[in-house]
C-alpha cells in the first residue's frame, strides 16, 4: 500500500521550466530515495510534497486520499514534513525554541509552557546529539548540529511522511550512521522517509526503493526488494546519455604547461588550517572537483577578490596581485562567472547592452562620455561570437534562457581580454545544448591563451572539458585527477577520500601537477 | 550543559556595551547636574525620561519583529491632539478623549500592520507614508496649538504614591508588566521568530502577516501610554509635539542593542536605550551649551551610537 | 523591430506579460502628464483663471523648485540598497541659509555662494553617504539623523535668526521670465537635459544604473560601489543644497525651515515618475512629470482651500496608493 503517490507533476517559473514530469510513490514503512543531479528536478518536487512550491499541474494521493497542498501547515496537518537544508531555524533563538517552533506546549491559560518545551526538545535531541545543550543558540551550533536540531525538530512532531534533502551534507561518517539509526526507528514505527542524497553508499545502505530525476522528469525507479542494488544502472539513469559534449584530447597537458599564468600559494579556505596552492598553466583548463560545499566556490571568490584572501601570494603573468577588490582582480585580467548567475552576474532588468559592456565601465575602459554606437557594436560582436539568441541588445536579460543568460555572464568579460577565467558551475541551469556552446566558447578562449579554472558539480563536465581537476575536500586539495584517470568511480572515490584516493598523498598529487 | 549566570547573562544578551555606556552617562550626568541624588530630581529626570522610554519599547517590539515604525511620533502626536480637542473638566469628557485617543492611536497601528504585514509594504516607506496622514489628521485637528487639558493630568504625573512612588516609575512598571505579559504568549517567540528569518518563520507554519500586525498593535498599547504621558508633561495639544520621537526612538532602540535587521536584541536593551539618550539630553542641557547647540550635537551623538552599535554585527560578519 | 516584436510575441505568456509591466515605466509617465491636464481642466471648472498661461506658469516655476530638490532624491533611489534621502529638506534649508548670509543681498559673493553650498553639501551628503556604505546604517535612518544635525548646522550658523537676501542677480532667477516662461523653468529645463545626457550617455551615469540594480554584481565587475554610494549621496546633498539656494531665488529671503516642505514631495514625485524604490530603474523625466503632477495637484487643493492638514493627508494616501501599486516586496 502507497503512503504518497505523486504523478505528474509540473512546475514553470516565468518560463523556464523547473519539473516537466514529477512521479513518485512512497510505500508506508519504508525509505525512498530521490536521486538526481543538481537542477534535475528533484528539489521543486519535494517541494511540492511539503507544500512550499504550488504545482501547476499534476495529482498527489496521501493516505488513499486525492490532496491539494497548498502551503507548508498544509502538509504538516496531513503528516508530511520537510527538513531543508537550511531553511527552518532561526538563528537568535535556542535549539528547544526552534525545535518546538509553531507548535509550542501552552498551558491551559495559553501561556507558553517553557518547561515542557524544554523536555520534549531534550527528548528528541537526544537521539543525535546526547552532549548538546537545547539552551543553546542556534547561530552558535555546528552544521551538523543545526543539521540534527533540524531533523530533531521534524521527528518531534511524529509525521508520516518525513522528506529529508541532503540531510548528510555536512555530517561526518559517525554522525550518518546516528541518523541511519534514527530513519530505522522511524520505519519500525511505520513512517515513511523520503531521502535525498548525492551519495550512492549512502542510499544503498538506507533506502528500501529510489527514484531517479534527470532534467525535470522522472526517468527511473528502482525496487531494491526485487531488483539489485546495481550502482551502474543508477549511475547512468542519473546522468543520462544525452550530454554529447566531445572529450577533450588528452594530450594537450604538454604543450599547454610551457608558460605558467597564475600561481596561487598560502591560501587559506574557511577553517581548514592546510592552506591550497596551485598554478595554472597559459591555456590550461583545471578543473575543482569533490562533493559541493568543500572550498571550490570560496576559492573563486577569493581569487576574484570578493572575499578576502589574507595572506594568500598570488601571482599573475609573473606579477604579484594584491587582491583587496574585486577592481584589483579585473583590472589584472582575472574574471570570475559567478555560481550564482542572477544574485552575483547579471543586472536582471536591465538590457543585454549594459550587461555586456559594464566591466568595461567598471574598470573605465571607456571615456566619460559614452559611444553608444561603438559599445553597441561591440556588444553585437559577443553576441555573435557566443550565438546568444536573440540577438538584440535592447532585450532584457531576464527574459533569456538560462543558457543564455550564463552567456551574457561569460560574454561581458570578453572586451577586456581575460587572462584568467574563473568558472563557478557555469552550466547549473543550463539546457544541453547552450552548455555545449558554453564549453565551446571556453575551450576557445582556452586556446587563445586563457587559463581557465572552473568549478563544476557535474563530474562529466569536468572530465569533458578539463586538462586536470583538483579534488576539494574540506578546503584542501586532497588529489589530482589527470585525463588518464578520468572515470566517474575515480571521482566519486577521490571526493569521498575513500580507499582507492587514501593511497594517494595530497603531496603526491602535488608533486604530479608539477 | 552549562548554567549561565548574572554577569555572564548579560554578556551573552549583549547587553554588557550598553551597561557600561549606561554608566558612564549617569556618572557625566550626576557630576553635571546638581542635586543629581536628590529625590526631587530624580522624580523630574524620569518624569522627562518616560515618554521616550515607553515609545522605545513600542518601536522595540516593532523592530524585533523585522519591521520598523517612522510614524510613531505622530500617532503620538495624534493621541495628544485628539485628547486635546475633546477633553473638558467632566469625567465623561475625559473618558471620551481618552477613548477617542486609544481609537485614533489603534487605527494607526492597525493601518502599519495591515499595509506592512498584509500588503507586504516597504515597513520603511509605508509607515512614513501613514506618519503623513497622521501628521495631516493632526493639523486638521488643530491647526494651531491650544487645546484644554485638564491640570488632574499633570498633577497626577508629577505626583508621588506613598511619598516613595513617583507615577512615572508606575508608568513604566505597567508598561513593562504589559510586555511581561506578552513574553508569556506564543506571539512573543513569534516576533522573534519572524524578525529573525521571516521565510524560516514562514515555512514554520506562522503566519507571518498576522505576526507583523499583532506587533504593532502590542506597539498600539505603548504608544497610548505614551501619548496619554506626553499631555500629562506639556498640558497643551501640538501637532508638532512628537515629531522628534521616531528618530530617538530609533536611536533608542539602535543603542540598546537591538538588530535593525530584527529578531535579535531585547526590549530592555529599549529601555536601557531610551534613558541614555534621555541622560544624554540633560548633559547638554546642564554643560551650559548655547540652546542652538542641542540639536546639533544630539544628532551627533545619535549618529555616532548609530554606528559604534552596528560595528559589532559588521565585524562578526566579516569573519563569518 | 518587427522581428523583435515576433520574437516578443513567440516568448510564452509570462515572458511577454512581464515585459508589459517593463513598459509601464514609460506610461506612468504619460499617465501623470495625464493627470496634469485633468486637474488643470477641474481647476479652470472650479476657479476660472486656473488654467490661464500666467498660472500655469506660475505652477510649472513652483514644480521647478520641486523637481531640482527631487533630483537629489532621485538620484539617491536610483541608487538602490533601499536607498532613500530623508535630508533633503534640511540641506535645501541650509543651502539657502548659507547662500542667503552670505550674499548678503549683494551679487559680488554670487560665485563663492555657490562654491560654499556646492561643497558644503557633498560633503555632508558625503557623510551620510559613508555611514551608509561603509557602517551599514540603514539609509532612513542615517539621512533622519543627518537631517536633526543639518538642522542643527543652520541654528548655529544663523545663531536661530537668518540674515541676509538674495542677491539682484539670484532673484531674477528666482522670480524673472524670458519670453514670458519663468527663467527657473527655462534652468530646470536644461537641467533635465544635463541629467538625461548624463545618466544614458556617460560612464557614471550608466554605472549608477548598474549600482542600483545588483550591488553584488557591479562589485564583482570591478566598482568600488562603497565609494560610489558615498559619493552619490554626496551628489544629493550638494544638489538639494542648490535647491535651497533656487528657493532662496524664489522668496528672496531665507528661514530655517525653507526646505522642511520638500521631504516628503520629493519621494512621491520620484515614485510618480517610474523611478523604483528597489532602484536602478527609471529616468529624470518621471521625476519631472511627478514634480509637475504634485505641483498642480497642492496648487489645486490650495485653490480648493484645503489646508496644510488636508495636504499632508492627501500626499500620505497618494504615497501609500502608490506603493500599493508597484512596490510591493516580493515574496521570500
Amino acid at each position: 500500500m502507497h503512503l504518497l503517490r505523486a504523478t505528474s507533476l509540473r512546475k514553470t517559473y516565468g518560463g523556464i521550466t523547473a519539473l516537466k514530469d514529477g512521479n513518485l510513490e512512497c510505500k508506508r514503512g519504508k525509505v525512498c530515495g530521490l536521486l538526481g543531479a543538481n537542477g534535475s528536478g528533484k528539489s521543486t518536487f519535494s517541494k511540492m510534497i511539503s507544500g512550499v512550491v504550488t504545482p501547476d499541474d499534476g495529482d498527489i494521493w496521501f493516505d488513499g486520499a486525492h490532496v491539494r497542498i497548498s502551503s507548508p501547515q498544509e502538509a504538516k496537518k496531513h503528516g508530511i514534513i520537510m527538513v531543508h537544508q537550511h531553511l527552518s531555524l532561526i538563528p537568535e533563538l535556542t535549539c528547544w525554541e526552534n525545535m518546538t517552533l509553531g507548535f509550542e506546549p501552552v498551558s491551559g491559560m495559553g501561556f507558553l509552557n517553557n518547561a515542557q518545551s524544554r523536555e520534549l526538545a531534550r527528548t528528541y535531541l537526544s537521539k543525535f546529539a546526547p552532549g548538546l545543550s537545547v539552551d543553546r543558540k542556534v547561530k552558535d551550533l555546528s552544521l551538523a548540529q543545526k543539521q540534527f536540531v533540524e531533523i530533531a525538530k521534524a521527528v518531534a512532531q511524529k509525521p508520516k511522511l518525513l522528506i529529508l534533502d541532503e540531510p548528510t551534507a555536512p555530517l561526518e561518517q559517525s554522525e550518518v550512521e546516528k541518523l541511519f539509526a534514527v530513519i530505522r526507528e522511524l520505519k519500525a514505527e511505520g513512517t515513511s522517509v523520503i531521502f535525498i542524497s548525492h551519495r550512492l553508499w549512502e542510499i544503498k545502505t538506507i533506502c528500501d526503493h529510489v527514484v531517479v530525476f534527470r532534467n525535470g522528469e522522472t526517468v527511473g525507479a528502482i525496487d531494491f526488494a526485487t531488483e539489485e542494488k546495481d550502482e551502474d544502472a543508477i549511475v547512468s539513469m542519473i546522468s543520462g546519455k544525452d550530454l554529447q559534449l566531445v572529450k577533450h584530447k588528452a594530450q594537450t597537458g604538454g604543450a599547454a604547461r610551457k608558460e605558467r599564468q597564475l600561481e596561487v600559494e598560502a591560501l587559506a579556505l574557511r577553517q581548514s588550517r592546510t592552506p591550497v596552492r596551485f598554478e595554472l598553466g597559459k591555456g590550461e583548463v583545471v578543473g575543482l572537483g569533490g562533493l559541493q560545499g568543500q572550498g571550490q566556490e570560496q576559492l573563486l571568490l577569493a581569487l576574484s577578490g570578493l572575499h578576502p584572501s589574507g595572506s594568500a601570494r598570488i601571482t599573475l603573468g609573473g606579477k604579484r596581485l594584491k587582491l583587496r577588490h574585486p577592481r584589483d582582480a579585473v583590472r589584472a585580467g582575472m574574471v570570475l562567472v559567478p555560481g550564482d548567475r542572477h544574485k552575483e552576474g547579471l543586472f536582471l532588468q536591465h538590457d543585454m547592452l549594459l550587461n555586456l559592456i559594464y566591466p568595461q565601465l567598471a574598470v573605465r575602459k571607456t571615456g566619460f562620455f559614452l559611444s553608444r554606437r561603438r559599445l553597441k557594436a561591440e556588444a553585437e560582436q559577443i553576441i555573435g561570437r557566443l550565438n546568444i539568441v536573440p540577438a538584440d541588445t535592447g532585450k532584457v536579460v531576464q527574459f533569456l534562457s538560462g543558457g543564455n543568460q550564463q552567456k551574457v555572464v561569460v560574454g561581458k568579460w570578453l572586451p577586456l581580454a581575460p587572462k584568467v577565467l574563473l568558472l563557478s558551475d557555469p552550466a547549473k541551469g543550463v539546457d544541453v545544448g547552450a552548455k555545449k556552446e558554453l564549453y565551446d566558447t571556453v575551450k576557445q578562449l582556452a586556446e587563445q591563451g586563457t587559463s581557465v579554472l572552473l568549478y563544476a558539480s557535474d563530474y562529466e563536465e569536468l572530465m569533458a572539458i578539463c586538462d586536470r581537476v583538483l579534488i576539494l575536500f574540506e578546503g584542501q586539495i586532497v588529489d589530482q585527477l589527470m585525463p588518464s584517470d578520468y572515470s566517474e568511480e575515480r571521482f566519486v572515490a577521490a571526493s569521498l577520500r575513500s580507499e582507492t584516493a587514501a593511497d594517494r598523498s595530497p603531496i603526491e598529487a602535488w608533486g604530479e601537477a608539477k | 550543559m552549562i548554567r549561565t549566570h548574572g554577569l555572564e547573562n548579560i554578556r551573552q544578551s549583549g547587553l554588557l556595551p550598553i551597561c557600561a555606556i549606561f554608566i558612564v552617562v549617569v556618572a557625566v550626568n550626576a557630576w553635571l547636574q546638581p542635586g543629581f541624588f536628590s529625590f526631587d530630581v530624580f522624580q523630574s529626570n524620569l518624569a522627562s525620561f518616560t515618554p521616550l522610554v515607553l515609545a522605545s519599547m513600542a518601536q522595540a517590539v516593532v523592530v524585533l519583529a523585522g519591521g520598523i515604525d517612522m510614524s510613531i511620533g505622530m500617532s503620538i502626536t495624534l493621541g495628544t491632539v485628539v485628547m486635546a480637542a475633546t477633553m473638558g473638566d467632566s469625567p465623561g469628557s475625559i473618558a471620551l478623549g481618552i477613548a477617542l485617543s486609544i481609537a485614533a492611536i489603534v487605527a494607526v497601528g492597525a493601518l502599519n500592520g495591515w499595509t506592512v504585514g498584509y500588503l507586504r509594504l516597504p515597513a520603511i516607506i509605508s509607515t512614513f507614508a501613514v506618519s503623513a496622514i497622521c501628521y495631516g489628521a493632526s493639523l486638521l485637528i488643530m491647526p494651531q496649538p491650544g487645546g484644554y487639558v485638564p491640570s488632574v493630568f499633570y498633577e497626577t504625573y508629577q505626583s508621588t504614591i506613598l511619598y516613595v512612588l513617583p507615577v512615572s516609575l508606575v508608568v513604566i512598571a505597567a508598561a513593562l508588566l504589559v510586555w511581561g505579559y506578552v513574553q508569556k504568549r506564543k506571539i512573543y517567540r513569534y516576533i522573534y521568530a519572524v524578525g529573525g528569518d521571516e521565510s524560516a518563520a514562514y515555512a514554520n507554519g506562522i503566519s507571518t502577516r498576522k505576526v507583523k500586525l499583532a506587533a504593532f498593535l502590542i506597539a498600539c498599547v505603548l504608544i497610548a501610554l505614551t501619548s496619554l504621558v506626553v499631555i500629562s508633561q506639556t498640558s497643551t495639544g501640538d501637532a508638532n509635539i512628537g515629531r522628534s520621537y521616531t528618530l530617538n526612538t530609533i536611536a533608542a532602540v539602535v543603542i540598546g542593542g537591538i538588530s535593525l535587521q530584527g529578531g535579535k536584541g531585547s526590549v530592555f536593551g529599549a529601555v536601557l536605550g531610551a534613558f541614555i539618550i534621555g541622560f544624554i539630553s540633560n548633559i547638554i542641557f546642564f554643560a551650559n551649551l548655547s540652546s542652538f547647540y542641542q540639536d546639533l550635537i544630539k544628532g551627533l551623538i545619535i549618529i555616532l551610537a548609530l554606528t559604534l552599535s552596528l560595528l559589532p554585527a559588521l565585524r562578526k560578519k566579516a569573519f563569518a | 523591430m518587427s522581428m523583435t516584436n515576433a520574437q516578443t510575441r513567440d516568448m510564452n505568456g509570462p515572458g511577454a506579460a512581464l515585459r508589459g509591466i517593463r513598459q509601464i515605466g514609460s506610461r506612468k509617465v504619460l499617465v501623470a502628464y495625464l493627470l496634469v491636464i485633468l486637474i488643470f481642466i477641474a481647476g479652470q471648472v472650479v476657479s476660472p483663471g486656473f488654467a490661464a498661461f500666467s498660472n500655469i506658469m506660475n505652477v510649472l516655476n513652483i514644480s521647478a523648485l520641486l523637481g531640482l530638490i527631487a533630483l537629489a532624491q532621485m538620484l539617491v533611489v536610483l541608487s538602490g540598497g533601499e536607498g532613500i534621502d530623508l535630508s533633503v529638506g534640511a540641506m535645501a534649508s541650509l543651502g539657502a541659509v548659507l547662500a542667503s548670509q552670505m550674499l548678503n543681498g549683494a551679487d559680488g559673493n554670487l560665485l563663492p555662494a555657490i562654491a560654499v553650498v556646492l561643497l558644503a553639501g557633498f560633503a555632508i551628503g558625503a557623510v551620510s553617504g559613508a555611514g551608509i556604505a561603509y557602517f551599514k546604517v540603514p539609509p532612513l535612518v542615517m539621512t533622519l539623523a543627518m537631517a536633526s544635525v543639518i538642522q542643527g548646522v543652520a541654528l548655529v550658523y544663523t545663531n536661530g535668526q537668518p540674515k541676509g537676501m538674495a542677491s539682484p542677480l539670484l532673484k531674477e532667477l528666482g522670480v524673472g521670465r524670458t519670453a514670458g516662461i519663468p527663467n527657473l523653468v527655462l534652468l530646470w529645463i536644461a537641467v533635465a537635459i544635463v541629467v538625461a545626457v548624463f545618466l544614458t550617455r556617460t560612464r557614471p551615469g550608466q554605472a549608477l544604473y548598474g549600482l542600483g540594480t545588483n550591488r553584488l554584481t557591479t562589485e564583482l565587475s570591478g566598482v568600488r560601489t562603497k565609494v560610489f554610494t558615498t559619493a552619490v549621496y554626496g551628489a544629493s546633498g550638494a544638489i538639494s543644497a542648490i535647491g535651497g539656494m533656487m528657493l532662496l531665488s524664489y522668496t528672496g529671503t531665507a528661514f530655517l525651515d525653507i526646505g522642511s516642505s520638500y521631504m516628503l514631495p520629493t519621494i512621491i514625485a520620484v515614485v510618480i515618475g517610474g523611478i523604483s524604490l528597489a532602484g536602478g530603474l527609471g529616468s529624470y523625466n518621471g521625476t519631472v512629470a511627478g514634480a509637475i503632477l504634485l505641483t498642480s495637484l497642492s496648487s489645486i487643493l490650495v485653490t480648493l482651500r484645503m489646508g496644510e492638514g488636508g495636504r499632508q493627508i492627501v500626499y500620505g494616501v497618494i504615497l501609500l496608493l502608490l506603493l500599493a501599486v508597484y512596490g510591493r516586496q516580493k515574496v521570500k
